[in-house]
């Protein structure tokens, strides 16, 4: 008796498992591991996106986009030194030529002119002179920030392109150097603690609206960026991702709450595996790039990854040779640093978690997670082309 | 035959067989004990490549297994086409067993297609290769410091920092490059701003450099 209704038991339970497939099969199931990652570009409301496709952090208007640009401008001429002479004729917090100065105070706000040169003015007034300058300008370029820094640096190259990748007398980096510096910096976050004082100048507000006013005046301080994926930032997505100190594990609970989501959503097949995708090197170059411009870059393996960036010429530019191997003097922010075995990605530096200086983000096979990391040499460079 | 032996004798004779038997017994165990404390073992595990030729001081083993070596120290050789030969020598105690990983360096497309056809493998390698890149970097920074705020741009100053002009096989030292636009003040600059940061230029190997368009 009791070994039939065990029987009859059996046979009851494979009909209803048999049914419940059926009834699965039926019901449209969303194929997640094959879908191809869809990138979501709606999420990135709060970033400004300028035409050589670099998003930009900028809040809503433009008054914010020119204060990050004044932060950056500023930090990149001599680290934010109000009183600051480089002893080659530029002076001040933008490091402005005298004649320059003159003229822009005349032209953008006129109770500048009672400084002689830029690092005898106040801060604020320094401040005044450059934020009408450069939102006046910023109208001008079409919101073009390229134009912007390079209408700064070394004018000419917007009217000439040719002169775009020369170096001006007296200059280490050429004016596309400068502007592709000045932006990438922008989208990082970088020089976001240097104050941009323009609205406590007299009679500031009345000189900007003059110009068709800047969209909110000078801000205090830049807007911080937001977390997460950002399309087309490789530097602001890869600092998203990784942890901004050293001397963390390997396993997924190690890896930053954005990695553990960012990981899966962008690199499924990768994610799926079960030997350690989420300390693997190539995993995490694979997601940054494949989340930010290029959604078919080979998802893991170092080796693979050197094929496809060779096999895509369309797509990145790949340095070989031991000036770019060997010295950091031609590295640009966002580079991809592959050789056969590992692969990072160059950030520029930026400070950590830990108060410390780190200039690239990276992962280690069986090691740890994305975290942050110093370059070193003997990498080729790949470069997403603009 | 025996049934005619005398019961004493045989008695005796069975003594002497089994005294026999139990010496032989304990030789054999003694022998075993003595083996087993002159000899070490080496267990080779081949990884990347998982066939290569291996030898042992100029012997030929296997590619994968343990090996019984004197207590010592051994050079353990691997060949493959494909990938860069490699040497270790290993110093084993006796009675020890150890773990000889074998992991080569792709010398060109011959060791790179054997990656590409072998990717778990090839992970094995990547983790090694990842570890040297960690050390290295990580000895690097602690040895300079001032490398992680590099490079620092500005107009008419650069500061760099790449493989060492004086050591170029120290893989923890570097030399610093300052590219200036060709005054003295910015080649003042730049040291200042390394000063500015907490550092002694001194403490370092600086080049002065001009940009490539000015000449070198």
């Amino acid at each position: 008796m009791m070994k039939h209704t065990t029987t009859i038991l059996k046979k009851m339970l494979r009909s209803a498992t048999l049914a419940l497939a059926g009834l699965m099969m039926l019901i449209p199931q969303p194929a997640l591991a094959q879908q191809q990652p869809k990138i979501d570009y709606s999420a990135n409301d709060v970033n400004y996106y300028d035409p050589r496709g670099n998003n930009v952090c900028g809040g809503t208007g433009n008054g914010d986009s020119i204060t990050r640009f004044l932060q950056v401008l500023s930090d990149q001429e001599n680290g934010g030194k109000v009183t600051g002479d480089s002893g080659t004729g530029a002076k001040g917090k933008y490091q402005y030529l005298d004649d320059t100065w003159k003229e822009s105070s005349k032209n953008y706000y006129p109770p500048a002119m009672a400084y002689a040169n830029a690092n005898l003015a106040p801060e604020e007034v320094q401040d005044a002179v450059a934020y009408i300058e450069y939102s006046h300008k910023f109208k001008v370029f079409n919101g073009d920030l390229f134009k912007l820094a390079v209408s700064h640096f070394y004018p000419i190259a917007n009217v000439d392109p040719s002169k775009l990748d020369i170096y001006p007398p007296g200059n280490v980096i050429t004016p596309r150097q400068y502007a592709n510096d000045i932006i990438a910096k922008m989208a990082s976050g970088e020089g976001k603690n240097i104050p941009i004082k323009a609205s406590q100048a007299p009679d500031f507000q009345k000189y900007l609206d003059a110009f068709g006013g800047g969209g909110g005046g000078g801000a205090d301080n830049g807007q911080a960026c937001s977390g997460g994926v950002v399309a087309g930032d490789i530097i602001k997505t890869a600092l998203s991702m990784a942890w901004p100190t050293p001397g963390h594990g390997k396993t997924q609970q190690d890896a930053t709450s954005e990695y553990q989501k960012d990981m899966p959503h962008y690199n499924p097949s990768s994610a799926a595996q079960s030997n350690d995708p989420w300390s693997d090197c190539g995993v995490f170059v694979a997601t940054v790039i494949t989340a930010t411009v290029d959604p078919s870059y080979q998802k893991r393996g170092t080796t693979s990854q050197i094929d496809y960036i060779k096999s895509h010429p369309d797509k990145y530019d790949f340095f070989t040779d031991s000036s770019y191997t060997q010295s950091s003097g031609k590295l640009q922010r966002g580079d991809i640093l592959v050789n056969y075995g590992h692969t990072y990605i160059f950030t520029g530096p930026y400070q950590g978690g830990d108060k410390k200086s780190y200039n690239s983000a990276a992962a280690s096979w069986g090691d740890h997670v994305p975290q942050a990391d110093n370059w070193y040499p003997g990498f080729f460079v790949a470069r997403v082309k603009k | 035959m025996m049934n005619n032996i005398d019961p004493k004798i045989k008695r005796i004779l069975y003594g002497f067989g089994g005294l026999v038997v139990l010496s032989l017994v304990g030789y054999i165990f003694y022998l075993g004990l003595q083996s087993q404390g002159n000899t070490a073992t080496l267990d080779i595990q081949s990884t990347v490549p998982n066939d290569p030729t291996i030898t042992i001081d100029a012997k030929k083993v296997s590619a994968n297994g343990k090996v019984n070596v004197t207590p010592g120290k051994h050079t353990v050789a691997a060949k493959r086409n494909g990938f860069y030969d490699k040497t270790t020598d290993v110093t084993v105690k006796m009675g020890e067993t150890q773990k000889v990983q074998i992991i080569m360096n792709p010398s060109g497309d011959v060791g790179y297609q054997w990656l590409r056809d072998h990717p778990d493998l090839a992970t094995q390698w990547e983790a090694v290769i990842g570890h040297q890149f960690d050390q290295n970097s990580q000895n690097t920074t602690t040895r300079n410091p001032l490398i992680s705020y590099l490079p620092m741009i500005r107009p008419t100053w650069r500061i760099d920092y790449g493989v060492s002009e004086k050591h170029p096989t120290d893989p923890t030292a570097v030399t610093i490059t300052i590219t200036y636009g060709g005054a003295e003040i910015d080649k003042q600059n730049a040291l200042q701003w390394i000063k500015d940061q907490g550092f002694n230029p001194s403490d370092y190997d600086i080049v002065f450099k001009l940009p490539p368009q000015a000449g070198n």
